[in-house]
C-alpha cells in the first residue's frame, strides 16, 4: 500500500516536471552551435525569436532531446528532421506561420505537451491520435474546422483549447477523453452543444464563449465536477435545469444571451459564487428573484 | 437706457479691441493647430447609413439657467445649446446680455452621430440636416488670475467660431469673411482629429473682470454630414514650471539621434555613452548554465538606496521564462559597471511549475522585484487549483527567491491570471496598476487589503463611461468596476471576467506607470499607438486624454529639425526624476522616445533617445536612484549584427540580447585624455634642457607634442627632454591618445623663456652644450658635441671673476660628458664657466644652490 503511494508519487512529481523545461537542472541551448558542442546529453533547446525560415540543421542528431521551443519564428512547414526526435515530450510551435501539421506528428508518440497556437493551421492529420500520452493540446487562434476522428484516442488528454477557429462541430471520438479537465471551444462557430461532450465527467473548465449555441442539453447534469462554465455571448434562450444542479460550479457566465428567466429552482447551486447575466432581457423581477435564491453567489446583471 | 448701456459695452469691446490691435501685439499667436492631418472625403462613404440610424433622442433639453462655472473651464462642462436650427445671425446671442435660460443644457460632448454626453438635435431630416448649432456659456473670471493669453482647446466637428463676451476671438475650419447660419465649414474633420483638442491661444485682454460669455458655434460641413461634435476648455497657458531645466547636466539632456531605420548598431546621443553587460550565452556564475535570452524587463534594486551598488532583475520572455539576477557595482576608478554574481531565479519547482514569456514587471516600493507572465496556456499541472502560469510572480532580489506568504512559494494570485505585461505599485503601497496585453485587453486597479502586500485585496477593471472614437478618448471621464477574485476559478478566470463587466479594451495595454510630478497614471496601448493618462479618484476616473502618440512629431537633432511619425509599438515607459516619460519601442523602427513633461500634442515636445541594433527591440528601462544612469535590455537582436565600440573601450557586438547600462559620457566609461603637462624648467639659458612631463588624465597611451624653438621640434616620447639652443620665448603643446581617442590639443603660449648666456666673452662657434643639473648642488655635467681631438679646457670663474675650478681634456665627438666636482665651493653662488674647445670658446651661468 505505501509502496504504491510511493510509486503514485513518484509518477504525479515525473509528469508535473516532464512537461516544463527546467533550466536549473538540464542546460536549455539557445543555438546549435553551443547544443553540438555540448559534453553531456542534450535535452532543451530553446530556439525563439531566431527568425528562422527552417528547422535549425543537425536537429535530428539531438536524439536526447525532450524539450523543443520553436515559438516566434517563420516555419511555414515542419521538416521531417523534427519527427526523429522520439524522446520529444514538450514542443512548442506557437506564432509561426505553419498552414497544417504533417503526418508524422505522429511519430513524436511521447509528447506530452504540444503548443501549436497562433499559426495559420487549416488541417490536422489523423495521426494525432497517435499522441497516446499527450496531457496538453493548444491549438487556439488557427483555422481547424475539424479535429481528426483519431483524437479520441489521446486518453491522457486533460487540456484541450482550440479556441478561436472555425469548428462547428467535434468528431465523435471526442468523448473517449475521460481525463480531459479543460476544454477550451470559445471564438468558434458552433450552433450546437453535443450531448456527446457531457462524457468528459471529469471536465471543471468548460468555455464556449462567443458561438453561436441556442440551447444546452439536459445532459449537462454529467458534469458532476465542472468548476467554471463560461456560456456567454451564444444564443442561449434560456438554460436546462440541470445546469443548475452542478454541485461544484463556482462561476456560471452568461452574459450577453437571449435569457430571460432561470430555472424556478436554483437551490442546486450550492458553489455558485459569481453568476454574471449582463446583456440579457431579464426582467427586474427574476433578477430580484436570482438574487434572492443565490445568496452567496455575487449575480452581475 | 438699458439698450444704450449695452451699446456702449459693445462699443467698449470693440475699442478694447481696436487698441490692441493698434499697439501692435498680437492678438492672437497663431493657432496652433498642430494636428493638421489633412482631412479626407472618406466619411461620406459612412454617412448615409449612420443618418438613417439616427435617432435625434436629446439626453437632456430641459430648460435650465446655467450658472456661472469659475475658471479655468474644465473639458466635459454643461453648456447651453440650441438645436432648432434658428438662425441668430443679426440677434446679440453672443453676449451676456442675451438670455439664453430658453436653451437646453447638457454635458459636453455634444453633438450626434457619435459618443457623445448629450445628443443634439439635426431636425427632421437626417438628408438635410442644421448647419449651425450655438453653445454658450458664462464664467467668472478674475482677471488677476489670468495669464496673458489664455489657452482655448475646442473639440470641433467640422468648423467653430469662438466669441468672448460678443467679440469673435478665432474661427477655426471656417472661411474667412463674412458668414451666415448657413455656411458651411471649410473642410472635413474625420478621424481621430474628431476628438482632439486643437488649442488656440486668446489674448487675456477680451476678458473682464466677473461674468464673461463664451459662445460657440459650430458649423457642419453640409447638410447630410454623419455627425457634429463640440466640446471646449479654457484654461491658463502652460506657465513652463513642467519645462525640463537642463542647465545642468541630467541624463534626460542631450541632443536627439538623427532619425533612421535600424543599422547594425546601437545609436544613442552623442552626449551619452553604453556599456553591455549580461549577454545571452555567457555563464551564470551561481549555479550552472548560461543566461537565456530574450531579456526583458530590467529591473535595476539599489542596495540601501545606493546608486552605485545594486542588483538587476532581468526578466527573459522564452519558453521556459525565466528571471535572473545580477550583483554589480560601478567601478569608480574606471566609471564602469561591474558584475559580480549572476544566478537564475528558481521558478521551476513543484510549487511554482514553471513560469512562461516573462515580459515586463516592476518594481515594489518595499524593494522586491515583479515578474509578468504573458503566456496564458492552461494547465494545473500540479493540482494545486490554479493554472500554472498567467500571473505576476513577486521575487526577492536578495535572495533571488520567489516569495514566500506564509504557504510556500506562490504566485500573486489575487491580482488574477491573465497576459500580464507590467505592474506599478503607487509609494503608499496601497494601488498597483497593470494591463493586458491580450485577452480583453483591460487596464486594472489593485487595492491591495493591507498596504504593501499583494496577496490579498480587491481588482477593478477600468471601463470608459464613453468608448474611444478612432482611438481617442470621446470624454474624460471612467469607471472602475469591481471584479471578482476570491475563488480560484474567478482568479483563473479574471480577465474573461473583467471584459464581460464592461472593461474598455485598449488594444495592447504594455505598460502602466505613475508620473512622479502630476501623479496621474500612464499606460501604453501597442495596438492604439498611444500613451493615455488619467487622474484616478478612487471609484472614477478623471482627466483621461491621449498624453502622446498617433501622430508625427517634429523632433530636434544635431542638423535641424525633422518630423518623424510616432509609429505603432509603444511598449514600456519609465518616468525619471525631472518626469521626463522614456518610452520603449516594439514596433516602428524601435527606438526610444524621451517625452518631456511639458509635451503636449497641439504643442509637442518630445525627443529621439536611441535607436536599437538590427532585429532588436529596446525593454524594461530603469534608473538608478540618482538617475545618472539606465539599465535596458537589447531583445533578440540579429546575429549579424556589428561590433562597435562600448564604454569599456572594447568592441562589442549586438547579436544576442544584452542589458545595456547608458549615462552621460562624462560618467560611464573611460573617456579620451584631457592632455596636460609641465616643464621642470620654464626659463633656461639658450642651450639648455627641459624636461616635460606628461600630466593628461584618462591614461593616455600615445603622445604627440610639438617644441617651438626645441630640438627636437615634436616627439611622441611620455615625458621628453627637449634643448633649447637659441634666446627666446616658446610655445609647447600635447596631443594626447587613448582608446577612446584624441584629446583636444593642450597649448601653453610663451611658455618656455630661452634667455641668452651671460658670459663673459659669449659664445664662439660652440653649439649644443649643456650644463646640467642647473641650479646644481655640486656636480655638473658639461656636455659637449664637438669634433675629437681638440684640447677642452673648462674653467670655473666666481661672481668676481676669480677662478676656483679648472679641468682639461680631450674632445671625443658627439655627447662627450665633462664632470664637474663643484661641492667644495661655498654657498649659493652664481659662477660662470668658461669653455674653449680648440679655438672655440663659451661662457656660461651656472648656479650652485
Amino acid at each position: 500500500m505505501k509502496v504504491t503511494l510511493i510509486i503514485a508519487a513518484l509518477l504525479i512529481t515525473f509528469i508535473t516536471f516532464a512537461q516544463n523545461a527546467n533550466p536549473l537542472k538540464e542546460p536549455v541551448y539557445g543555438s546549435m552551435e553551443s547544443a553540438l558542442a555540448a559534453k553531456g546529453k542534450v535535452t532543451q533547446l530553446n530556439f525563439r525569436d531566431k527568425g528562422l525560415f527552417h528547422l535549425p540543421e543537425g536537429l535530428s542528431t539531438l536524439q536526447s532531446l525532450h524539450f523543443l521551443n520553436l515559438m516566434g519564428n517563420n516555419l511555414e512547414r515542419l521538416e521531417d528532421d523534427l519527427f526523429e526526435l522520439k524522446e520529444l515530450e514538450v514542443l512548442t510551435i506557437k506564432l509561426n506561420a505553419l498552414k497544417y501539421l504533417p503526418k508524422k506528428m505522429g511519430n513524436l508518440t511521447n509528447l506530452i505537451n504540444l503548443d501549436a497556437t497562433d499559426n495559420s493551421i487549416a488541417h490536422l492529420p489523423n495521426e494525432l491520435g497517435n499522441l497516446t500520452k499527450l496531457v496538453y493540446l493548444h491549438l487556439s487562434f488557427n483555422e481547424i474546422s475539424s479535429l481528426p476522428q483519431s483524437i479520441g484516442n489521446c486518453k491522457n488528454l486533460e487540456v484541450l483549447e482550440v479556441n478561436s477557429n472555425q469548428l462547428s462541430y467535434l468528431p465523435q471520438g471526442i468523448s473517449k477523453l475521460k481525463k480531459l479537465k479543460t476544454l477550451n471551444l470559445s471564438y468558434n462557430q458552433f450552433n450546437e452543444f453535443d450531448s456527446e461532450w457531457t462524457a468528459f465527467k471529469n471536465l471543471e473548465t468548460l468555455n464556449l464563449e462567443y458561438n453561436h449555441i441556442k440551447e444546452l442539453p439536459q445532459a449537462v447534469s454529467n458534469f458532476k465536477n465542472l468548476k467554471l462554465a463560461m456560456l456567454n455571448n451564444n444564443r442561449l434562450t434560456g438554460v436546462p435545469r440541470e445546469l443548475v444542479t452542478l454541485p461544484k460550479l463556482q462561476l456560471l457566465s452568461l452574459a450577453n444571451n437571449n435569457i430571460t428567466v432561470l430555472p424556478k429552482d436554483l437551490s442546486g447551486l450550492t458553489g455558485l459564487r459569481t453568476l454574471i447575466l449582463v446583456g440579457n432581457p431579464i426582467a427586474k423581477a427574476e433578477i430580484s428573484r436570482i438574487k434572492a435564491s443565490l445568496p452567496n453567489c455575487q449575480v452581475y446583471f | 437706457m438699458k439698450k444704450s448701456l449695452l451699446s456702449l459695452s459693445l462699443l467698449f469691446s470693440m475699442w478694447s479691441f481696436a487698441v490692441v490691435i493698434s499697439g501692435d501685439m498680437p492678438l492672437l499667436k497663431s493657432a496652433t493647430t498642430v494636428p493638421n492631418v489633412a482631412p479626407t472625403a472618406k466619411k461620406a462613404k459612412v454617412q448615409a447609413k449612420k443618418a438613417a440610424l439616427h435617432t435625434a433622442a436629446k439626453a437632456n433639453t430641459a430648460a435650465l439657467t446655467l450658472d456661472p462655472t469659475s475658471y479655468p473651464l474644465a473639458k466635459d462642462s454643461q453648456w447651453s445649446y440650441k438645436d432648432d436650427g434658428t438662425s441668430l445671425d443679426g440677434t446679440n446671442w453672443k453676449s451676456v446680455a442675451y438670455s439664453n435660460t430658453a436653451w437646453a443644457t447638457g454635458y459636453a460632448p455634444l453633438g450626434y452621430g457619435d459618443s457623445q454626453n448629450t445628443q443634439i438635435s439635426y431636425g427632421p431630416d437626417a438628408g438635410n440636416k442644421y448647419i449651425t448649432y450655438y453653445f454658450s456659456k458664462d464664467i467668472n473670471v478674475n482677471l488677476a488670475d489670468l495669464t496673458d493669453f489664455v489657452d482655448f482647446g475646442i473639440k470641433r466637428d467640422d468648423g467653430a467660431v469662438v466669441y468672448v463676451n460678443g467679440v469673435e476671438v478665432f474661427r477655426d475650419n471656417m472661411p474667412t469673411g463674412a458668414f451666415n447660419y448657413l455656411t458651411t465649414s471649410t473642410g472635413i474633420v474625420d478621424g481621430a482629429d474628431e476628438n482632439r483638442y486643437f488649442v488656440h491661444q486668446v489674448a487675456k485682454t477680451f476678458f473682464t473682470q466677473g461674468v464673461n460669455r463664451i459662445a460657440v458655434e459650430m458649423h457642419n460641413r453640409d447638410g447630410q454630414s454623419s455627425d457634429i461634435k463640440f466640446d471646449m476648455f479654457v484654461q491658463n497657458e502652460a506657465t513652463g514650471n513642467l519645462v525640463v531645466d537642463c542647465e545642468e547636466n541630467h541624463v534626460g539632456c542631450f541632443t536627439s539621434i538623427n532619425p533612421t531605420a535600424q543599422t547594425p548598431n546601437l545609436i544613442i546621443p552623442q552626449e551619452h555613452r553604453f556599456q553591455l553587460m549580461f549577454k545571452e550565452g555567457s555563464n551564470f556564475t551561481i549555479g550552472t548554465g548560461t543566461v537565456p535570452g530574450n531579456h526583458d524587463f530590467t529591473g535595476y534594486h539599489p542596495a540601501d538606496g545606493s546608486s552605485t551598488v545594486g542588483r538587476l532583475a532581468v526578466n527573459h520572455e522564452n519558453n521556459p521564462g525565466g528571471v535572473s539576477i545580477v550583483n554589480l557595482h560601478l567601478n569608480t576608478d574606471q566609471s564602469l559597471w561591474m558584475m559580480d554574481s549572476s544566478q537564475a531565479v528558481d521558478i521551476y519547482n513543484e510549487a511554482l511549475v514553471t513560469t512562461n514569456r516573462n515580459c515586463s514587471g516592476g518594481i515594489t516600493p518595499w524593494h522586491t522585484a515583479i515578474t509578468a507572465e504573458e503566456a496564458t496556456a492552461a494547465g494545473d499541472a500540479n493540482g494545486d487549483g490554479y493554472d500554472d502560469v498567467g500571473w505576476l510572480v513577486e521575487i526577492d532580489p536578495i535572495t533571488a527567491m520567489v516569495k514566500d506568504y506564509g504557504n510556500g512559494q506562490e504566485k500573486l494570485w489575487a491580482m488574477g491570471r491573465m497576459n500580464h505585461e507590467n505592474v506599478v505599485v503607487n509609494n503608499e503601497g496601497t494601488r498597483a496598476y497593470y494591463g493586458e496585453d491580450g485577452g480583453t485587453h483591460c487596464v486594472y486597479k489593485f487595492v491591495p487589503t493591507v498596504a504593501n502586500n499583494l496577496t490579498s485585496g480587491n481588482v477593478y477593471v477600468l471601463k470608459m463611461d464613453l468608448p474611444l472614437a478612432n482611438d481617442e478618448p470621446s470624454s474624460t471621464t471612467a469607471t472602475w468596476v469591481q471584479v471578482p477574485n476570491t475563488t480560484q476559478v474567478e482568479r483563473n478566470t479574471l480577465n474573461a471576467i473583467a471584459g464581460l463587466l464592461g472593461g474598455t479594451n485598449f488594444n495592447g495595454v504594455e505598460d502602466c506607470e505613475i508620473s512622479p510630478l502630476d501623479g496621474k497614471v500612464y499606460f501604453t496601448s501597442k495596438g492604439k499607438n498611444r500613451v493615455y493618462r488619467f487622474t484616478d479618484n478612487g471609484t472614477t476616473v478623471s482627466n483621461f486624454e491621449t498624453f502622446v502618440g498617433g501622430m508625427s512629431y517634429p523632433i530636434e537633432t544635431a542638423t535641424g529639425t525633422v518630423t518623424e511619425p510616432w509609429g505603432d509599438g509603444n511598449d514600456n515607459i519609465t518616468f525619471d526624476d525631472k518626469g521626463n516619460m522614456w518610452l520603449l519601442q516594439d514596433g516602428g523602427k524601435n527606438y526610444i522616445w524621451v517625452v518631456r513633461p511639458d509635451h503636449q500634442q497641439s504643442n509637442p515636445h518630445i525627443l529621439l533617445h536611441s535607436s536599437m541594433p538590427a532585429g532588436s527591440e529596446p525593454t524594461g528601462l530603469t534608473f538608478t536612484p540618482d538617475h545618472k544612469y539606465g539599465f535596458f535590455s537589447v531583445q533578440h537582436p540579429d546575429g549579424g549584427n556589428a561590433p562597435q565600440l562600448d564604454a569599456t573601450g572594447n568592441q562589442v557586438n549586438f547579436n544576442a540580447s544584452a542589458v545595456v547600462v547608458f549615462s552621460l559620457a562624462e560618467n560611464l566609461g573611460v573617456n579620451a585624455p584631457m592632455a596636460d603637462f609641465a616643464a621642470n624648467e620654464v626659463t633656461v639659458d639658450a642651450g639648455q634642457t627641459v624636461t616635460f612631463t606628461d600630466l593628461s588624465t584618462n591614461t593616455p597611451t600615445s603622445w604627440s607634442w610639438t617644441f617651438e624653438g626645441g630640438t627636437p621640434a615634436t616627439s611622441t616620447e611620455e615625458n621628453p627632454t627637449v634643448t633649447y639652443a637659441t634666446a627666446g620665448t616658446y610655445n609647447v603643446s600635447l596631443t594626447a591618445t587613448n582608446a577612446i581617442g584624441a584629446s583636444e590639443p593642450a597649448e601653453k603660449i610663451d611658455y618656455i623663456i630661452v634667455e641668452a648666456t651671460t658670459g663673459l666673452d659669449g659664445v664662439t662657434g660652440l653649439d649644443n652644450v649643456s650644463i646640467y643639473p642647473n641650479p646644481t648642488q655640486g656636480n655638473v655635467t658639461v656636455q659637449i658635441n664637438e669634433e675629437a681631438g681638440q684640447d677642452v679646457s673648462v674653467e670655473v670663474l666666481d661672481f668676481l671673476g676669480r677662478s676656483v675650478y679648472t679641468t682639461t681634456a680631450t674632445s671625443t665627438g658627439a655627447s662627450q660628458k665633462i664632470e664637474l666636482n663643484l661641492e667644495g665651493l661655498m654657498g649659493d653662488q652664481v659662477f660662470f664657466i668658461r669653455l674653449n674647445v680648440g679655438d672655440k670658446s663659451g661662457s656660461y651661468k651656472l648656479i650652485k644652490n
